[in-house]
């Protein structure tokens, strides 16, 4: 029964997933945009674990000692993948742009299962516990590491901007660094960012703000096709990905978790 | 004679469709299309809540 239930989840989440995919993998044009959506997959999964933690102990505490192996077999295989993502945000490790979002968007994908399959076990071992209680509870877990994570994000997401910003201000043959400077040093929101970027638009000669504009057009055009080129190459073979790098996987595990990740792959063959 | 007519006549066609052309490609565009664009520049930035999602454990 669990087995078709995992199999249903795997179905509906690699259906529901893929409008949200777009959003995703629309930074991962950039090498800062790519570390930035590992960085986020790295500190949710960390958050996710940590939560993980305190609703077994929970269980324990119930006395469902005995029943808790597959959620801690769950949190082993969501710490491997955290492992695995860990990798991807060194920009070092980051060689091509597309095959980076393909690993991106399985990783994703595959922890949003565990995930899925960890709440359904949990909440059959719960019984009538108070779910809302224990929710509010672990919203207010962290750590230092979630911290230093989203710190991270914070950086990132600056330099993400103060990238776009460069690249548009190029077209306009302005300075970008005072603006870009800015970004990363101070906290711009979006709208200030286009109100300085429209300033320098507005300061430059008459004659070529038609160009300009045309080709600020083309480049937004562009990046949108090229992400919806990418959403598709990532949709490609997706099953087969997976079910390979679970086997991969399998081998660095023990016996228990092996077997479930064997199930899965059953699941998805089916 | 006839065929220096035509001549002219096409010389200033081509002339027409140039400054036509050259023109359109100078002309100032409209706020509404400066605004357009810049908004859409807009959402290719980034701001921290746009976070990824992989669901909740309970």
């Amino acid at each position: 029964m669990r087995q078709l239930i995992t199999a249903l989840l795997l179905i509906t989440i690699m259906q529901v997933v893929s409008a949200q995919e777009i959003d995703d993998i629309k930074t991962m044009h950039l090498p800062t945009g790519a570390v930035l959506r590992f960085v986020q997959l790295e500190k949710q999964l960390s958050l996710k674990i940590l939560h993980g933690e305190r609703v077994i102990e929970t269980i324990t505490g119930l006395d469902n000692a005995s029943e808790i192996t597959q959620l801690e077999d769950i949190l082993d295989e969501l710490r491997l993948i955290k492992q695995e993502v860990f990798i991807y945000t060194d920009p070092v490790n980051i060689a091509n742009l597309t095959e980076t979002a393909i690993k991106f968007v399985d990783l994703k994908n595959e922890s949003i299962t565990l995930i899925n399959e960890f709440r359904t076990i949990a909440h059959e071992l719960l019984g009538d516990y108070n779910l809302t209680e224990l929710r509010a509870q672990i919203g207010r877990l962290d750590n230092n590491e979630t911290k230093a994570l989203q710190n991270r994000v914070k950086t990132l997401v600056k330099e993400y901007n103060a990238a776009i910003v460069r690249n548009t201000l190029k077209v306009m043959n302005v300075n970008a660094e005072e603006i870009a400077n800015a970004i990363i040093e101070g906290n711009l929101t979006k709208a200030e960012i286009k109100e300085q970027v429209m300033n320098s638009y507005k300061n430059i000669r008459q004659t070529v703000k038609a160009n300009t504009l045309l080709t600020i057009r083309e480049q937004i055009a562009k990046k949108g096709a090229n992400d919806t080129a990418l959403l598709e190459q990532t949709r490609n073979n997706m099953t087969k990905r997976v079910i390979a790098q679970a086997r991969e996987r399998i081998n660095n595990v023990r016996d228990s978790i092996k077997e479930r990740i064997q199930n899965r792959i059953g699941d998805v063959n089916q | 004679m006839k065929a220096i007519l035509i001549i002219a006549v096409l010389l200033l066609s081509v002339a027409i469709m140039g400054c036509t052309t050259n023109t359109q490609e100078t002309s100032t565009p409209t706020d509404t299309e400066v605004n357009n664009t810049f908004n859409e520049f807009e959402n290719t930035l980034l701001d921290e809540t746009n976070e990824i999602d992989i669901g909740s454990i309970i």
